[in-house]
């Protein structure tokens, strides 16, 4: 896949209350393939949205991202809207289409919501704490502090990024397995030594991929947003 | 002597009670993988178990059953393996994190005190 363009369109969106569009953030109402624009919002709790675009082979698409720069948190909301154009070089011209699925979202609702989720995973977390070695069985170890704080670290990045952790589980080996309710094909795995697995099932629960990786990729996910 | 696991065993897996592996009456898959250093994942083959009210704490733990038929179809071998005090014990053979999901929506809960 081809990195964005360079070139990048930013301005300043009044956003207040108003369905969000290119229009209202005082830039293009198209965007053309490989072109990122970006616009921030008003809000108590400032926002910014940026909308990607991006080409590969002969078909391009976009993403549309929401990203609270405010307090450092960062959410993301990947391909809230993906179409394809038919050539690469094509203006992307169907903004309504992304306004439409961005009013379906409530900025200060949706960061209340994540709040909310990640104090109550980081209670569940925290309980795990309780936990002695041997909990399981002979030679089943307890999670210790730092893979707890660790499994916190992660869940908080997903939730930012509209990943809603629900269920924490210790695993024998002092890790610990993270689950999201919304998507049962995914489970996360921390482990002592601070790896990071991402278990991907397919619909008859094989298991199709297993990405292993550090706190740092999962962190950069979301700087790399824009 | 070593007794020949069939498909249609049942193969008995503890579940602690603490904490919760159950969401809306469904087992975690964390409950079935194996990690680094072990041989497989250990059960019981239920065919074996003399008193299965003896070996089982509900107050500690939950028991799930799985048929041996799951496991072997995805090409792992279960094999009896007696330790002591545990006449019964078995391994599903090898690392069972790619099936761990599938183990856990096929195991059922049993109640070994009905």
């Amino acid at each position: 896949m081809r990195n964005w363009s360079s070139s990048a369109v930013r301005g300043m969106a009044p956003l207040s209350g108003m369905p969000l569009t290119l229009a209202h953030a005082g830039l293009t109402s198209t965007s053309t393939p490989g072109v990122m624009v970006v616009g921030s919002a008003g809000y108590s709790d400032p926002l910014s949205l940026g909308i990607k675009g991006l080409s590969e082979n002969n078909s391009s698409q976009v993403q549309a991202f929401i990203i609270n720069d405010g307090t450092g948190n960062k959410i993301s909301t990947e391909r809230l809207q993906i179409f394809s154009a038919n050539k690469v070089n094509e203006p992307i011209t169907t903004t309504l289409e992304i306004n439409e699925h961005i009013n379906t979202i409530s900025f200060e609702g949706t960061i209340i919501k994540n709040k909310e989720a990640h104090e109550i995973i980081s209670r569940k977390l925290s309980a795990l704490s309780e936990l002695k070695d041997d909990w399981a069985s002979e030679n089943s170890l307890a999670p210790t502090e730092t893979t707890i704080e660790f499994a916190k670290k992660l869940a908080e990045i997903l939730i930012n990024r509209n990943i809603k952790v629900d269920f924490c589980y210790p695993l024998r080996n002092g890790g610990i397995q993270l689950e999201v309710s919304e998507k049962d094909n995914i489970e996360y795995e921390v482990h002592p030594n601070g790896q990071i697995h991402q278990l991907l099932y397919d619909d008859e629960n094989n298991l199709i991929a297993n990405t292993v990786s550090g706190l740092p990729y999962f962190e950069s996910l979301n700087i790399n947003v824009l | 002597m070593s007794y020949k696991i069939e498909p249609t065993d049942w193969l008995l897996r503890r579940i602690p009670n603490k904490p919760n592996f159950f969401v809306n009456g469904r087992i975690t898959s964390a409950c079935f993988k194996t990690h680094t250093g072990e041989d497989g994942l250990s059960v019981d083959i239920e065919k074996l178990v003399e008193d299965i009210r003896e070996k089982y704490n509900p107050a500690t733990h939950s028991l799930g059953e799985i048929l041996a038929k799951l496991p072997m179809d995805e090409g792992y071998e279960c094999r009896h393996d007696p330790i002591e005090g545990n006449s019964s014990h078995a391994l599903i053979v090898g690392d069972t994190r790619k099936i761990a999901k599938k183990l856990a929506r096929s195991c059922k809960l049993i109640n070994p005190l009905e």
